[in-house]
């Protein structure tokens, strides 16, 4: 039987195989370095706004808008304590991702990157939702003091206001959730495919 | 922490950048053609993926401990980059087989055999792509063995079915 495969192979070690013309060592590097650093100024200004976010809540409530009834200080809880879990998450997460090393072999690498992505479906997935669900109930458990103080017409301003925010939100929770689980399939597939016997 | 981490960048860069030189000059070659095998011959896609491969290279080179040689490390890394990157491309990758192969070319030039095997190697799934794009440069089985973390019994009856499926697919023009 004509075994072309093994011919082919023998041919394939003399072919000329062109180095990849793009980048000589001294530019590689430059681009290595500016990825790394990317990397770690995209994660690091994800927790620079939420802080902000934090500061500027904290802030405007002690110093502004100091509530007085229960319920108010209940939904503040609510909304300021959701972004410390949010931050808190992401920095785990960074954390759990950096933990992949590529130097591995590719089954354990594949298995560690799957369970990464299933501890980033239950984030995503219940505990995001859960996060963004009781901002939102903190956000409005607001509204009963805030209409004692503002004008009627400025609290239904807040409130409908609100709504578009949340779907805005919401819409790029779920595309985020669907990429992950996408990628979370494909990983699945590689492990399959190097369990293989 | 920004003068923290300029500062870990700065001696990152004197204590590696030699070796960092050392291993894209010695190892570049095996890479690109380790790429090239697995994104069908596209030299566009496989020249992006080397450099996403030394980008990793060299955020993991502090860790490198020597356990095992540079060559195998580099493999392992570029098999992993390989393996987590084609996904991006996935729709890319299946336009283009739609495309541009409707059959394997049928007169065959040394250049032409090479389309064939790109193409062939192509239908692959990913992982068995890897293997014979390793079996191709030659890589010993022991170390094909410690870059998949597959057996190597496993790993060589593995390879017996891939030749096979090759050689199935190139008498019947890929299909």
């Amino acid at each position: 039987m004509e075994d072309k495969f093994e011919s082919l192979k023998n041919k394939w070690g003399q072919r000329k195989v062109k180095p990849s013309p793009k980048l000589d060592h001294g530019n590689m590097l430059e681009q290595a370095i500016r990825s790394q650093q990317r990397s770690v100024h995209h994660h690091r200004w994800t927790i620079v706004i939420l802080s902000v976010l934090v500061f500027v809540l904290s802030a405007f409530f002690y110093y502004k808008a100091p509530m007085q009834e229960l319920i108010s200080r209940m939904g503040i809880v609510l909304m300021i304590g959701g972004v410390i879990v949010r931050i808190t998450i992401e920095v785990i997460s960074r954390k759990r991702s950096n933990s992949i090393k590529y130097s591995i072999d590719a089954r354990s690498a594949m298995e560690k990157t799957s369970v990464f992505y299933q501890w980033r479906k239950k984030i995503h997935g219940p505990v995001t939702i859960t996060i963004v669900a009781l901002y939102s109930l903190g956000f409005y458990m607001l509204t009963p003091e805030f209409a004692t103080y503002l004008p009627l017409k400025w609290v239904i301003i807040m409130d409908v206001g609100y709504i578009p925010m949340a779907i805005i939100l919401i819409f790029f929770i779920k595309k985020g959730i669907n990429d992950e689980m996408e990628r979370l399939r494909a990983v699945a597939e590689l492990q399959e495919e190097l369990n293989v016997e | 922490m920004i003068n923290l981490s300029l500062f870990y960048l700065v001696q990152t860069v004197i204590n590696y950048k030699e070796q960092f030189y050392n291993f894209y000059d010695s190892y570049q070659p095996m890479v690109y053609s380790l790429c090239l095998g697995y994104m069908k011959g596209q030299t566009e896609m496989a020249q992006d993926l080397t450099q996403e491969i030394f980008i990793n290279v060299w955020k993991a080179l502090p860790n490198f401990r020597q356990e095992a040689s540079p060559k195998t490390w580099i493999y392992r890394i570029s098999v992993n980059t390989c393996l987590l990157h084609l996904r991006k491309f996935k729709r890319m990758q299946a336009d283009y087989i739609s495309e541009s192969h409707e059959s394997i070319p049928q007169e065959a030039t040394n250049k032409d055999d090479f389309d064939e095997l790109y193409y062939v190697i192509g239908l692959l799934p990913e992982v068995d792509r890897i293997i014979i794009t390793l079996v191709l440069d030659e890589v010993k089985y022991d170390e094909m063995a410690t870059i998949l973390g597959i057996a190597e019994g496993t790993l060589r009856v593995r390879i017996h079915r891939i030749k096979q499926k090759l050689n199935d697919l190139m008498r019947n023009n890929g299909r």
